[in-house]
């Protein structure tokens, strides 16, 4: 009786173990408990993918913003396009495509009369440091002679001449700057600059402020060749 | 003899119902069954020496396989495998109990 009792519980729990079995079976092989270092990957992958969504949410963000700025400045294409004249016209105005007038000084410098040696004569050298001094001082536009200075303008020495950018300039030299007068002014008449040397080497020279100077824009072509955009 | 019909018959009943447990509980239900296994040859041995008890055996058997899945749930939380402890103690009991078994039948097959 008792070991026919014994059967029957062990035939049941036999079953119930059975039964287990056979539901688990398909999982042996992948069990789902990770090792200190599978942990680990899994763990930096998920704070990895954590910071990516958040780097993700706020470019489109700030690409969303972008968007509906646009999109609200459609409806006012005329200041949109006002926008893009204004910066036009003004890199014009800093690149010395347009003719402008303002503030400045007047500077004129002629060989001595009477020439001794050849420091009493202004060579392209001392014309090309006078305009770094202006330069310096802040000047905005500079011409020599009516002939606008930009950064491409080149100037040799041709005998009797000065060749700036092709044209050929002869003394006396009329240098004209837009820019703060008092700056302009003050700057040039430091004891360090190629204009007090000019004066100490004889040469005539003359500064002076003057309220309103008109200078013509640059009449050459700005070009490049050897350059591109540098591609993000 | 009996114990491996049944372990037959709830296999077979298992693919038939084809029930899917969760793979997050796979790791507890593996533990229960080495300690629902170690009842069985628990229960088996004591039927063979006579002192076979349902009581013993019905609570052992679900106290047993309640404890083991509370220690594998307590080792995942804790970060220890502590279900390393209860597969070497029901594994060292299953032996144990088998090697009793053995003898048992062994001497019985030798009295008759």
């Amino acid at each position: 009786m008792k070991n026919n009792e014994a059967t029957i519980f062990v035939f049941i729990a036999s079953i119930i173990v059975g039964l287990l079995i056979a539901m688990n079976i398909g999982f042996e092989g992948k069990s789902n408990l990770l090792d200190a270092k599978q942990y680990d990957e899994a763990y930096n992958e998920r704070t990895k993918l954590y910071s990516d969504l958040n780097n993700l949410k706020d470019e489109y963000d700030g690409i969303n913003e972008k968007l509906s700025k646009y999109n609200s400045g459609y409806s006012q294409t005329d200041q949109v396009k006002k926008q893009i004249e204004d910066e036009v016209s003004n890199n014009n105005i800093i690149l010395g495509n347009t003719d402008v007038e303002g503030p400045g000084v007047k500077i004129t410098l002629d060989d001595a009369d009477v020439q001794d040696s050849i420091f009493q004569i202004v060579h392209d050298s001392d014309i090309i440091q006078v305009l770094n001094d202006l330069r310096n001082a802040g000047a905005e536009a500079i011409s020599v002679n009516g002939e606008r200075i930009v950064a491409s303008n080149y100037g040799y020495c041709g005998g009797p001449y000065i060749n700036l950018n092709g044209i050929k300039i002869v003394r006396p030299f009329y240098i004209n700057a837009i820019g703060n007068q008092d700056t302009l002014y003050n700057y040039l008449t430091l004891e360090q600059t190629q204009i007090t040397a000019l004066k100490g080497r004889g040469v005539k020279v003359n500064v002076a402020k003057a309220g309103k100077i008109k200078i013509l824009s640059y009449n050459g072509i700005l070009s490049y060749k050897y350059m591109s955009l540098i591609k993000k | 003899m009996v114990a491996f019909v049944g372990l037959l018959i709830g296999v077979i009943l298992g693919v038939v119902w084809n029930i899917d447990i969760p793979v997050k509980f796979s790791p507890y239900i593996s533990v229960a069954i080495f300690a629902c296994i170690d009842s069985v040859f628990g229960a088996i041995r004591g039927s063979i020496s006579q002192n076979f008890r349902a009581d013993i055996f019905i609570s052992g058997f679900f106290g047993n396989a309640a404890l083991a899945v509370a220690m594998v749930y307590l080792g995942d939380k804790l970060g220890i495998p502590i279900y390393l402890a209860a597969v070497i103690v029901f594994g060292g009991r299953i032996f144990n109990n088998f090697a009793i078994i053995r003898r048992l039948l062994l001497d019985k097959t030798k009295s008759h």
